[in-house]
């Protein structure tokens, strides 16, 4: 049987790699009675797998895990697992019938609010930011043989029609900008938080080495409608 | 009720993830102002003290309904129940007005400037604050209002209570912690530095009375692979009016980070500098981490040498197996636990808070707990019998003055297994580790006395844990951890009286969690048939020898009872079962050592991989298994028979690498490793050294040594500058019959002297 869980990965966890995430809640699994089924063949793995993978250094208040097992039907409410301070399990439930696929298939983006001290003028400057028709940024340099030099039209992206929208969150004051952001996030097609504040900052003239934002993804999103299997 | 307790309360309460962490923060900060006005003798203007007990309800719980309308109010009619002045204080804390002068603080002041300098669950300060609440609330005309009305009058509090406290107030919300948050994100693996483990205990520092921090002088991951590590955190924990945090040694880029910030070496827990802890334990498991010991406390701001420490500065502890010969480490060290460190550093901690943390006192006290040594102080039992002297001090022409040898020291003992402690919550690294794996000891000792061993030397018999107990400790383990793999640790685990049985039990028990049990230190001519069958039957893979002699000459030598017929009937057992990778263990540079019993090895690889061959086709079994031939380089240990041993020069070493590497290259299916030369070489000067060594080893640190286990950190150059500097020849001062031990002082786990 399928299931779903959903949690918030804050606070220090949000240094916590995807990897190490997925082992965390491999052995959180287990403490709660919900060991995940196994895949046959050679190299079996867990059944189990994040919805959208969160950058390291993001918060998020909507993360999914689905995950197989055998042993979910003797669980009623919210499992207890034991998991580090900053994960916490919000909800848990069967995966709906609806979802054939796995999760990740059906996400095409996620909401982040962006807050940021230091940022004066800040809806200015975000909607100069999407006012633009193209939005360049360098590819992940490739190491090695083969990677293009920075100035080469196939070292950079426009990540502008990743970009899918904003809003203010509350009125701006004291150079504390508090902003939502839409980004795509389907597969192939995923545009980090990360880059777009960085992409943000270039394009407004900050410096991002000097500011401290907190990110934190508060919904990932199918189409129109918000995954989050209340 | 403690600070667990209100986390629980908040959690029955059902109080969201981010009010709860800001309750947490808020309470930590009213906790810590209240502790160090008490501490600094304030009294409020009734004469009373600070109640802790108010502060720690109203902090802990101010927000607990933030959810409702009038949430201040609402709040205090919940704490009311728990704690009458608490519930006033909370109910109170949007509206209360600061007062003109600190004289006027109470229990509610307190927990408002908790309150009004922390940000969600960060100190932000005063200013900062009230900026994000201005932001949030400009709407709201009342609260802009008593943010201006009160803007004044707090800061003016917050600049006497500094002056009062004679700290910054940052300093003095935080108790003292470090904030490493803004380099977490410029680190590789910042996990490495975050704890929070399941497992990891949080205690409020201001409730302890000894402050213990254990280092390991390596990076986490290694680290939090040392089971000595989870047995005396947990141990340490248990006992109340204790804390103990862990600290480990930041890797390249935190360590720059931390110095780019001017912070210190910092405890995972709480994130309290090193220095402000009580006692800071260091475990010396390998010679080659010395260079981290001094680079750590470099890094925490402690004085390097004991002799410059004072009161105020932490003790500084050395326990572990390398404690055999603690005069490398002396001069850093206040004093060593040599043996079994269970009782002793229970004893130690006990010790400290009956002295009242006065340094001298302490250090007096201390030398009366079993194997515990004080450099300088006579050791237990008092009586000071010279004993060898430091043979570098006698003959030195500086004029150094010639040390007599303390008393002898015993080493500390756990007597009885079963009742000792061992962690059935130990912490789970949060980042990928050597072991990860629920983990238990079954054997202290070794029924074996290989000569080269210190470790089978260190103890004078075997002590076990009974079946039982290991079943109950590893379920226990497994159940609190959730990890898949099970692991049974000894030096010699075949070894262990009964083992057949014991397997047989837990492999069953086992295999319906679907966990695995994986067996080190497994010697195959230990183990019956019976054994290997089931543990084939779990997952054939690879198995491990350690012939570490190329001939029975030798082997004999080195008291290694194993015989090439031993390794032929292993061969013979286990191939058909499946397994088809194979290690075999030598050692070069053992005493006695000639170019034949180097040419043993290359013959011994010739005729196990035959051996293995002639069974493949014997049994039909595919040809697809691997022999692999690994060498290291006898390092002379004290506390074994072989410590007046002169260990190979780096040069004699590589010839005799380039021989055998030269030999197997010729012998087909057969790989062949070996070790760096130059590690061992320097190995062997920090086993034997003396406490002249010590210079060596603060000027190889102190001009960039550290993680010298570690090949890409290992600087051999450096090192040799770092002895030629400290004014002392390269070489092993203690061979031959005829030498003085310097460490003879230290007690024998197993007597051969």
């Amino acid at each position: 049987m399928k299931y779903v869980l959903t949690f918030v990965k804050t606070d220090r966890m949000i240094y916590i790699s995807h990897l190490d995430l997925m082992r965390a809640f491999l052995r959180a699994l287990r403490t709660g009675g919900l060991a995940p089924s196994y895949s046959q063949g050679f190299n079996p793995h867990p059944k189990m797998s994040f919805a959208l993978p969160l950058p390291l250094g993001v918060h998020s208040v909507c993360e999914l895990l689905e995950f197989e097992t055998g042993h979910g039907a003797a669980v009623g409410g919210i499992p207890a697992l034991a998991l580090p301070e900053g994960l916490r399990v919000t909800g848990f439930r069967e995966k709906p019938p609806g979802y054939a696929k796995p999760l990740a298939s059906y996400v095409t983006a996620a909401s982040y609010e962006i807050m940021c001290p230091g940022i004066s003028g800040a809806p200015g400057l975000m909607e100069a930011f999407f006012a633009e028709e193209h939005v360049w940024v360098a590819k992940r340099a490739k190491r090695g043989k083969g990677a293009a030099s920075a100035d080469a039209p196939e070292a950079r992206k426009d990540i502008r029609p990743q970009m899918l929208g904003w809003e203010e969150k509350h009125n701006n004051m004291h150079g504390r900008m508090l902003v939502h952001v839409t980004l795509a996030s389907g597969a192939g097609n995923v545009l980090n938080p990360l880059r777009f504040f960085e992409a943000f900052c270039r394009h407004a003239g900050l410096d991002k080495d000097a500011l401290c934002p907190v990110i934190t993804r508060t919904a990932i999103l199918a189409g129109k409608e918000v995954c989050d299997f209340a | 009720m403690d600070r667990l307790a209100l986390v629980e309360f908040l959690n029955e309460n059902g109080v969201p993830e981010h009010v709860k962490r800001h309750c947490l923060a808020v309470g930590d900060a009213a906790v810590n102002i209240a502790a160090a006005l008490t501490g600094a003798g304030f009294r409020k203007a009734d004469g009373e003290a600070i109640d802790m007990e108010v502060v720690r309800i109203a902090g802990y719980l101010h927000d607990i309904a933030r959810a409702q309308k009038d949430h201040d109010v609402a709040g205090g009619a919940i704490v009311r129940p728990l704690n009458e002045r608490a519930g006033d204080v909370v109910a109170r804390h949007m509206k209360l007005n600061f007062p003109d002068a600190m004289a006027a603080l109470t229990e509610a002041e307190i927990v408002s400037l908790g309150d009004r300098t922390v940000c969600e669950d960060r100190y932000v300060g005063y200013e900062a604050r009230m900026e994000e609440l201005l932001a949030r609330y400009a709407q709201v005309q009342e609260v802009v209002d008593r943010v201006h009305r009160n803007m004044g009058r707090a800061l003016g509090l917050i600049a006497e209570i500094e002056a009062f406290c004679g700290r910054d107030f940052m300093d003095i919300a935080m108790g003292g912690a470090v904030d490493v948050t803004p380099l977490l994100r410029r680190v590789e693996r910042p996990g490495r530095y975050i704890g929070g483990e399941v497992g990891s205990v949080k205690k409020h520092w201001g409730d302890a009375a000894v402050h213990f921090c254990f280092a390991f002088p390596d990076l986490y991951e290694i680290g939090m692979s040392y089971t000595g590590l989870q047995i005396l955190y947990g141990l340490l924990n248990q006992q109340e009016g204790v804390l103990c945090e862990r600290a480990f040694a930041p890797a390249a880029d935190m360590e720059k980070a931390l110095a780019d910030a001017g912070a210190p070496l910092f405890s995972l827990e709480s994130g309290m500098p090193v220095k402000r802890f009580d006692i800071v334990g260091f475990t010396l498991q390998y010679e080659l981490s010395y260079t981290n010991v001094v680079r750590m406390l470099v890094q925490a701001g402690i004085p390097l040498r004991a002799e410059d420490r004072g009161e105020g500065d932490p003790v500084v502890l050395c326990g572990g197996p390398c404690c055999a010969n603690p005069l490398p480490m002396e001069p850093f060290a206040d004093l060593f636990c040599v043996g079994d460190g269970e009782d002793a550093v229970v004893a130690l901690c006990e010790a400290y808070r009956a002295s009242g943390g006065v340094r001298g006192a302490f250090l007096d006290a201390a030398r009366g707990i079993a194997g515990v040594y004080v450099p300088g102080r006579a050791g237990r039992g008092g009586g000071a019998t010279a004993m060898a002297t430091d043979a570098g001090e006698a003959t030195t022409t500086e004029g150094a003055p010639a040390d007599t040898a303390p008393a002898p020291v015993q080493r500390a003992r756990v007597e009885d297994l079963d009742a000792a402690f061992f962690p059935v919550r130990p912490v789970v690294p949060h980042i990928e580790t050597v072991h990860e794996r629920a983990a238990v000891e079954i054997m202290r000792g070794c029924y074996r006395s290989c000569r080269f061993c210190q470790a089978g030397y260190a103890c004078a018999d075997v002590r076990r844990r009974s079946p039982g107990k290991i079943k109950e400790l590893l379920l226990a383990q497994l159940a609190h951890t959730g990890y898949d793999e099970a692991s049974l640790l000894s030096l010699s685990t075949g070894d262990y009286p009964g083992i057949e049985a014991l397997v047989t039990d837990l492999m069953g028990t086992l295999a319906e969690m679907d966990v695995a049990l994986s067996l080190p230190s497994l010697r195959l001519d230990s183990l019956k048939p019976g054994t290997l069958e089931r543990i084939a039957a779990y997952k054939a893979t690879a198995l491990t020898f350690a012939p570490e002699a190329g001939t029975q000459r030798l082997r004999d030598v080195i008291g290694k009872g194993l015989t090439e017929a031993d390794l032929y009937a292993a061969l013979d057992a286990a191939m058909p079962l499946g397994f088809s990778k194979f290690k075999f263990y030598f050692m070069i540079g053992l005493p006695t050592e000639t170019p034949a019993d180097l040419q043993g090895i290359a013959d011994l690889a010739q005729a196990l991989s035959a051996r293995a061959r002639a069974i493949a086709q014997d049994k039909g079994l595919p040809p697809r298994f691997h022999l692999s031939v690994s060498v290291s380089n006898f390092v002379p240990k004290p506390g074994t028979p072989f410590e007046r041993e002169k260990g190979d020069s780096e040069e004699a070493l590589m010839e005799k690498i380039y021989f055998l590497k030269d030999a197997i290259r010729r012998v087909k299916g057969v790989s062949f490793k070996y070790h760096d030369t130059r590690m061992s070489r320097v190995e062997m000067l920090l086993a034997k050294g003396d406490r002249r060594t010590a210079d060596a080893i603060e000027k190889a640190a102190l001009s960039g040594a550290g993680f010298d286990s570690w090949r890409e950190h290992f600087d051999y150059e450096n090192w040799l500058r770092a002895f030629a500097d400290a004014g002392l020849a390269a070489e092993d001062r203690y061979a031959g019959e005829g030498a003085a031990l310097p460490w003879a002082f230290i007690g024998q786990g197993k007597a051969y002297r």
